[in-house]
């Protein structure tokens, strides 16, 4: 073997292990491969908020508005303890389809389905959804929160004012396709309807209840482990599910 | 008593090339990557950082690998992080080119490329078995001392109780001085990092520091036994080879005795091949041409 066939062989040797490795990591973590793409996009921090999006003509309304609608959010809030990540947001704003996420214990936001041109307040609905989310788990990180009050809050908050408000529809939708049982809707975990229901409930307690029972309520959902059976029956009494299925009969009519 | 010198009469000395060598070409061009790093900075601008420095998601996920060649030249101009390039810088210089002289410039740059290879990959790995990887995106990092540490290590264990001045003052020995300079450049990852960089990309920079000086010690202990191995194989290949051309010499004289007593038509197809194998040896070397 000549000297620089041989020093070649000995330098590949060295290297095999580091390019085993990345090699590994590219394979086996393939949902990174997603986020690589953002990269080339630009992104604008200001305040500890971090919009990785295409135009700041599009960046800086919506870096304004979010800023202003989680301060109000935060002055507000007396039921769900609701706190910014220490890191700030991180919203980035994809144009591939999909829906969008936040990952629990993470300050990302990604909001996917959003064309390159379309209007800032295109992405509202997706973004004060999702950030409540977060700031619903930032507040009890070590919180099992039950799957429709995460997703009933968030959606009762969604909106370009994130003041909490019932939506028409979903509680329509709701109120046609409702499940056999108010126990059943608490234990849903997904399903065609779930997004619909868990927000009727949320916007029925708010409409129902003060501001203190539901508090009360959210403090057992912010303790650590899972919810004990009949807590819900136990705070709001157990006519709720009469009250419920009343609530959203009126909806659906109208009223 | 004798005086330091006297009882080191090798040390300290000839350490510095003026010659031109790799070393000293790695080392300008960081100077260059430095005064870049300096206009950038003064524009506000963080093109150099952005297209030169290390992030795990791009860098392995977006398979932009030439970050792992180009953050080491990716400094930043603050005074903690120009502090560390002067002495990092003198120390590289002087370690380098010492090791440089032994093992050649090649080497020498194959060697402190693969040691940015496993700062880099070090940092990965950590970054994705802790999860930063997803939590900061945005962070990019950058600087020397990866390598510079792994070939300070690289040189240190080639004697590693060599007597040596610290801080061009205090006489230690070279493996104490080695350990000084590792643990206060892991002081300065975990410490002085600036703001924005806290306090995912210090666990980063440590990590990478620690991995380019794993691999430098690994090389330092493997290699030598590489070679050998390699020696071993080239000498088992030889002899299988001399054993195969003796063996063969002596089936051509049986085969010869055969024609010349039965005629080339006696010869089995198995005796032809073998002499037709045997025809490459008695073949004369080619004549090198001067063309």
């Amino acid at each position: 073997m000549s000297d620089a066939r041989r020093r070649v062989v000995r330098l590949s040797i060295f290297l095999l292990p580091a390019l085993l490795l990345l090699a590994a990591l590219y394979v086996f973590r393939g949902d990174l491969r997603a986020s690589a793409a953002s990269f080339m996009v630009p992104r604008y921090t200001q305040d500890g908020l971090t919009l990785i999006m295409k135009g700041r003509n599009r960046a800086e309304p919506l870096g304004e508005w979010l800023r202003g609608e989680i301060a109000s959010l935060k002055k507000r809030d007396q039921i769900y303890r609701f706190t910014l990540p220490k890191a700030g947001f991180q919203v980035e704003v994809q144009s591939e389809p999909g829906p969008s996420y936040c990952d629990a214990g993470s300050n990302r936001i990604v909001i996917r389905g959003i064309p390159d041109d379309a209007p800032w307040e295109r992405i509202q609905p997706d973004l004060s959804r999702l950030v409540v989310r977060a700031m619903l788990r930032e507040g009890a990180p070590d919180a099992e929160y039950s799957p429709w009050f995460e997703e009933g809050v968030s959606t009762y908050y969604e909106g370009s004012k994130m003041i909490g408000s019932r939506k028409v529809e979903p509680i329509r939708s709701a109120a046609r396709n409702a499940p056999k049982s108010l126990a059943e809707a608490l234990a849903a975990r997904g399903g065609a309807y779930f997004s619909d229901v868990s927000h009727s409930i949320v916007a029925f307690l708010h409409e129902a209840f003060t501001a203190d029972i539901i508090a009360r309520y959210a403090e057992i959902e912010r303790a650590p482990g899972s919810i004990p059976l009949g807590e819900f029956q136990r705070i709001f009494g157990h006519d709720v599910e009469g009250a419920w299925r009343e609530y959203l009969e009126r909806r659906q009519n109208g009223s | 008593m004798p005086t330091w010198d006297e009882i080191t009469p090798y040390t300290e000395r000839s350490t510095f090339s003026r010659n031109a060598s790799v070393t000293n070409a790695l080392f300008g061009v960081h100077v260059i990557a430095l005064a870049a790093a300096a206009v950038f900075h003064f524009t506000q601008s963080k093109v150099l950082l952005a297209a030169c420095g290390f992030h795990t998601v791009p860098a392995v996920f977006g398979l932009e690998a030439w970050r792992f060649v180009t953050y080491p030249f990716a400094h930043r101009f603050d005074p903690a992080s120009l502090a560390a390039f002067v002495v990092l810088g003198w120390l590289f210089i002087r370690a380098g080119n010492e090791l440089e002289r032994e093992w050649g410039g090649a080497r020498m740059l194959g060697f402190v490329t693969a040691l940015a290879l496993y700062g880099g990959a070090s940092q990965a790995a950590w970054d994705v078995f802790t999860g930063s990887a997803e939590k900061t995106p945005a962070i990019m990092m950058g600087g020397f001392s990866a390598p510079v540490l792994g070939v300070l290590l690289a040189n240190t264990l080639r004697n590693p109780r060599r007597p040596a001045l610290f801080m061009m003052l205090i006489p230690m020995r070279s493996l104490a001085v080695f350990w000084l300079v590792f643990a206060s450049a892991l002081l300065y990852g975990v410490f002085a990092v600036a703001e924005e960089l806290k306090p995912v990309a210090m666990a980063g920079a440590v990590v990478a520091m620690v991995g380019a000086v794993a691999a430098a010690w690994t090389y330092s202990r493997l290699d030598p036994r590489l070679d050998r191995f390699l020696e071993w194989l080239d000498t088992r290949r030889a002899r299988a080879k001399f054993l195969e051309e003796f063996e063969l010499r002596a089936q051509v004289d049986v085969l010869l005795e055969k024609i010349q007593r039965s005629g080339l038509t006696a010869l089995t197809r198995q005796e032809r091949k073998t002499l037709r194998r045997a025809s490459g040896l008695y073949k004369p070397p080619a004549r090198p041409t001067h063309e």
